[in-house]
């Protein structure tokens, strides 16, 4: 047997979890301190991700295993999966940490925000290592709760409704999730991902309440993962501060969803067992319908952030559509979206947020003539949209291109109609955006200078702030490295089929 | 590689093939550095050189790219070396003529950056050898001429980007679904030659390719955008977007859908699925385009729009070769020939004469002018002795050995096919006389005594005068001796044809001469819109509200199910969200939390 190491995937949780709760007890003025940890955190756990993808290439198994109730225990592991996810999570985190560093300059409360910050990316990544669906669940609620705080940051009137909103949600959802868990622990015991238990037990009469409990399951997890009718939240958390919005939109709370549906369908139930459940064409049609109804909402959105709400939506469902079609070319398409949505939808929103905060631009008709303006900015923007229609070479297109050829793999070439669907519609509503920003005439200056002015900005000032500047710009730069170079052995479309063709041993 | 041992060959191989798309791409980063701008103006035409150079002297060689997109692959074949030769004369040309015609503009480098793109794009797609570059290349080609189309930023020049871009999506998207049909159908081969090794993919794929290409090649439904787009762009991306662009969509038809090659057909039981059904419906198409367009032209006021429905016309016969190899396989590497001839024809006369639209509005000396357009005209109109001649020559032979076939022979008789040719020279004349009289006009109006016209600069003349001369059939010798296989053609001039030939043109002067008063020729400078677009552009609106109206009227009934929902638990709801907004309470009380599993855990 190989080796077995205990204490990396907790020293990962660990490394931003101590850290938020050292950041809660540090003064507000306390700058240079507060921002050295979260870096130092942020450094470190890649670090450590560094270092256990290593071992797992030198043939180590990382896994902790705890017990917590009778029968009960909490299970970290390091499969090829987690990794994936884990170290998404924690370069995206890197990136967004400078880049909120650098949007809250002189805001207040900023210690309760990087303290949620930190708890927020620790149920992240625990979310990812989670090494069975009880696990998942501890981290997942831990998500909702961490999240909370950082939504309703701003206070303002309209941030407490985003938060209620978003609380009644995933609270409910939860709820729904925790129902399905338990009563699939109380019909099977073992809800360790990825042991094939479930499919092996099932008796022919058990395929009813194992169906209610994917139902179940699926609705919970759906609420994050924004499924139709589930979705309502989304767009209206995005009265969170950009970095936040950016953050959820990418890698946390809205992914977490997604790589649930992910562990469930793939790793708790089986994809073969799924179909023999016959429960599969369910999550296609739910995930087919979001993709085009979250698109026609986003056409007819004029605030920017919220286009790009509707846009993640959508987007997010093409993950779920991968697993749901069953076939290794499919599920290879909807993995690396994982991945490449989070990729492109950050860049969009650390944008978005850059335009708001130096010129107080939030509407996507007050965008005329921006590219000249910021064309760094607008540039990492338009890269954004371009792959968020799947133009190749953008990162975008491979994930349609799998989805694509996994469809017509599957037999289901209608999912061709929905892909184009909805590549038309991503191109109604980003494409007039990129022209009127590349091409219109700029706002008459004034008005310009004066929203500058209260900005808070100089006059003259061309570009965002560096803080702000290069994270938008390094991924950006990802974006198109990771569909450029899509062949390289470590693109995440090569790690993707890595995983799907069985991954670590 | 007779006698060329320079450049090229000293390079590493395969860096000819790098070098012909990454200048233009270097080119246009370069534009990013306003110091770099006026070089970058100045040296704009070398940027198509080495694609140029590569066409003339390189060898048949392959550049892997391994890691790039999927595993991509440059390639110089013999079809693509004939696309690139042209296309690379014809963005070198348009380039040196920019270079004048923009030399006030103060947007020259916008430009100048979409031109560089679409030019590099261009050249990518010809040399592509894998599905994904050929597809990312058309895209970017597709994509810049955007920036090309609405360069003046007027009012009807913003609405035929917005016509075209949409296409280009539209199109986009139907080629995307042809690709994934066919690394489908051949599970998941991405280099070109071996995707295509057994002919293209089955039936309704093939139709997506049809489409999706025939939007840029102006195939009859799908045409509109282009006499919106050509004439809007400035002239000499004008005469790109007909000379060089256009063909891309007819290159696009040749990779995706030529039959394999003949080796693989010898056994008629294992022959591979002809598309009888595909390539009737081309050749009707192709038919229809070619006399729609030579009447919608020779019904506009505006010259350039004039020439863009001769572009859907002369793409149309084209169209037409196509089909009739697509109905019979065996006819293919003759219609192959057939094609390379009539797109290097087209794209050098088309782009003389886009060119000459410009000059017109100068002071320019008026024989010079009628000189310079009269030998693209007259090539086009198929006149004795031209390259429009040799092309249209293998197209009537071509069609007479399809229609010999007693079984194609049903549909037309190889005597009515000639008629139909004739019939569309004659078509296409008077829509080459409508032009000449609407340019003569513009000519007038600039060139009379009291007008204060500039002289046409000679940055301006000397390109195009080179495109003129190039236009000449001399091609037919010298390119031969510089290792461009040409196509093989005969020159059938003996003198009991020429009556024969110069009929149509002929009938056409003649026609033209007894309808001189009733068919007046009155220059408008800006582009009608076609009722089409308008209803299109009706539809797509009332489509659009209608779904905005919908979806908000389910928005609003899934709000009022979750407001019945949550007042039956408002008032738990509203005594933890009262303890939530107390923050300390819930940071500490969730830390707590946390803490504690924690401390269960360990």
């Amino acid at each position: 047997m190989s080796n077995i190491n205990a204490w990396l995937p907790l020293a990962i949780l660990f490394s931003s979890f101590c850290v938020g709760i050292i950041i809660f007890f540090l003064k507000e003025e306390s700058i240079a301190l507060r921002t050295t940890l979260n870096l130092g955190a942020a450094l470190v756990k890649l670090v450590l991700i560094g270092i256990l993808v290593r071992g797992l290439f030198a043939g180590i198994e990382y896994q902790a295993v705890m017990p917590l109730l009778p029968g009960i225990t909490l299970v970290l592991r390091a499969d090829s999966l987690a990794v994936f996810f884990a170290t998404l999570s924690a370069v995206l985190w890197l990136l967004t940490t400078i880049y909120a560093v650098g949007y809250l300059e002189n805001s207040p409360n900023r210690s309760r925000f990087f303290g949620f910050f930190s708890l927020c990316v620790s149920a992240t990544v625990g979310v990812s290592l989670a090494g069975d669906l009880f696990t998942f669940l501890l981290f997942y609620e831990m998500l909702t709760l961490a999240t909370y705080p950082l939504v309703v940051h701003r206070g303002t009137p309209e941030a407490l409704q985003a938060g209620k909103v978003y609380l009644y949600y995933t609270v409910g959802g939860g709820a729904v999730l925790l129902l399905g868990t338990a009563w699939l622990w109380s019909w099977g015991g073992d809800l360790s991902f990825g042991n094939g238990v479930i499919a092996a037990s099932a008796g022919e009469g058990d395929r009813l309440p194992l169906q209610l409990i994917f139902v179940l399951l699926i609705a919970g997890l759906g609420v994050k993962a924004a499924l139709v009718p589930l979705c309502g939240w989304l767009p209206v958390a995005m009265a969170a501060p950009a970095p936040v919005s950016a953050l959820l939109h990418a890698v946390a709370v809205v992914k977490a969803g997604a790589f649930g549906i992910f562990r469930v369908v793939v790793d708790l139930y089986g994809l073969e067992f799924c179909q023999l459940l016959g429960v599969l064409p369910l999550l296609s049609a739910l995930a087919a319908i979001t993709i085009i109804y979250g698109s026609i909402r986003a056409l007819n959105e004029n605030n920017i952030k919220k286009r790009l709400a509707w846009s993640t939506v959508s987007q997010v469902s093409y993950i779920g559509l991968g697993v749901s079609l069953a076939g290794p070319l499919a599920v290879t398409g909807g993995l690396v979206h994982l991945v490449h949505q989070g990729l492109m939808k950050i860049t969009l929103f650390f944008c978005a947020g850059n335009v708001a905060e130096t010129l107080g631009i939030h509407r996507i008709d007050e965008m005329a003539g921006l590219g000249r303006r910021m064309p760094w900015t607008m540039g990492a923007f338009s890269i954004g949209a371009l792959g968020m229609i799947g133009l190749p070479p953008m990162a975008g297109f491979f994930s349609k291109w799998y989805l694509g050829w996994g469809a017509l793999e599957a037999g289901q070439p209608w999912i061709l109609a929905v892909l184009v669907v909805s590549t038309l519609l991503n191109a109604a509503y980003f494409l007039p955006v990129l022209h009127r920003v590349w091409f219109l005439e700029p706002q008459s200056r004034p008005v310009r200078e004066r929203r500058a002015a209260q900005a808070g900005h100089r006059r003259g000032g061309h570009e965002a702030n560096n803080m702000l500047l290069v994270p938008s710009l390094i991924t950006a730069l990802l974006v198109v490295i990771a569909g450029l170079l899509a062949a390289a052995p470590a693109s995440p479309l090569s790690w993707a089929i890595f995983i799907v063709s069985g991954g670590f041993p | 590689m007779k006698g060329y041992p320079e450049i090229i060959t000293i390079l590493p191989p395969g860096m000819g093939l790098a070098l012909a798309v990454a200048v233009p791409l270097l080119a246009a980063a370069l534009l990013f550095r306003p110091a770099a701008r006026g070089v970058v103006r100045r040296l704009a035409p070398l940027t198509a050189l080495p694609a140029l150079m590569l066409a003339l002297t390189g060898s048949e060689e392959v550049l892997p790219l391994s890691w790039l997109l999927l595993g991509a692959e440059l390639r110089l074949d013999d079809t693509g070396r004939f696309f690139l030769l042209f296309t690379a004369w014809l963005w070198l040309i348009a380039a040196w003529f920019a270079a004048g015609y923009l030399a006030r503009d103060r947007r020259a480098h916008y430009f100048l950056l979409f031109f560089l793109l679409a030019q590099a794009g261009n050249f990518g797609l010809i040399l592509a050898n894998d599905l994904i570059s050929f597809n990312l290349f058309f895209t970017l080609m597709g994509l810049a001429a955007y920036g090309l189309v609405i360069h003046r930023r007027n009012e009807a020049d913003l609405r035929a980007g917005r016509v075209y871009l949409t296409l280009v999506v539209l199109g986009e998207v139907l080629i995307f679904v042809g690709l994934l049909g066919l690394i489908f159908t051949t599970d998941g081969a991405l280099n070109l030659p071996t995707a295509m090794g057994e002919g293209p993919p089955p039936g309704s794929f093939t139709f997506f390719f049809l489409l999706g290409f025939g939007v840029k090649a102006g195939m009859l439904p799908v045409h509109f955008w282009l006499p919106l787009a050509h004439p809007a762009a400035p002239v000499p991306a004008s005469a790109v977007l007909s000379g060089a662009m256009i063909k891309a969509g007819l290159l696009g038809w040749l990779r995706f859908l030529a039959p394999p090659a003949p080796a693989a057909t010898v056994d008629p039981a294992t022959a591979s699925p002809t598309m009888p059904e595909w390539g009737l419906l081309l050749l009707l198409l192709g038919l229809a385009a070619a006399f729609y367009g030579a009447f919608m032209g020779m019904t506009r006021q505006e010259p350039k729009t004039v020439l863009a429905w001769s572009s859907i016309s002369q793409m149309g016969l084209i169209t037409t070769a196509l089909g009739l190899g697509l109905s019979a396989p065996e006819l293919f590497p003759r219609v192959l020939e057939t094609i390379k001839l009539y797109a290097l024809h087209h794209g050098l006369a088309k782009g003389a004469l886009f060119l000459a639209v410009a000059l017109a509005a100068y002071r320019i000396n008026g024989k010079l002018l009628t000189c310079g357009v009269l030998l693209p005209a007259l090539a086009l109109a198929g006149a004795p002795l031209t390259g429009g001649y040799f092309a249209k020559d293998q197209l009537l032979a071509l069609g007479q050995a399809f229609f010999a076939d007693p079984a194609a022979g049903s549909l037309l008789s190889p005597g009515w096919w000639e008629w139909l040719l004739k019939l569309s020279g004659f078509a296409t004349t008077l829509l080459l006389l409508r032009f000449l009289a609407l340019l003569r006009q513009q000519w007038q109006q600039n060139n009379r005594p009291d007008n204060t016209a500039a002289t046409t600069p000679w940055s301006m003349l000397l390109p195009w005068g080179l495109l003129v001369l190039s236009g000449l059939p001399f091609w037919s010798f010298y390119l031969p001796a510089i290792t461009v296989p040409m196509p093989e053609f005969t020159l059938p001039m003996a003198p009991g044809m020429l009556p024969g030939t110069l009929l149509p043109l002929l009938a056409a002067l003649a026609l033209a001469w007894l309808l001189r008063r009733r068919w007046p020729a009155r220059l408008v400078s800006e582009p009608q819109e076609p009722r089409t677009v308008k209803r299109l552009a009706a539809a797509w609106h009332a489509g659009a509200g209608w779904t905005g109206r919908t979806v908000k009227t389910l928005d609003q009934l899934l709000q009022r199910l979750w407001q019945t929902l949550a007042t039956v638990w408002q008032q738990p709801a509203r005594q933890l969200e009262k303890q939530v907004a107390l923050w300390p309470m819930a940071g500490c009380a969730s830390v707590l939390l946390i803490l504690l599993l924690f401390y269960l855990l360990l």
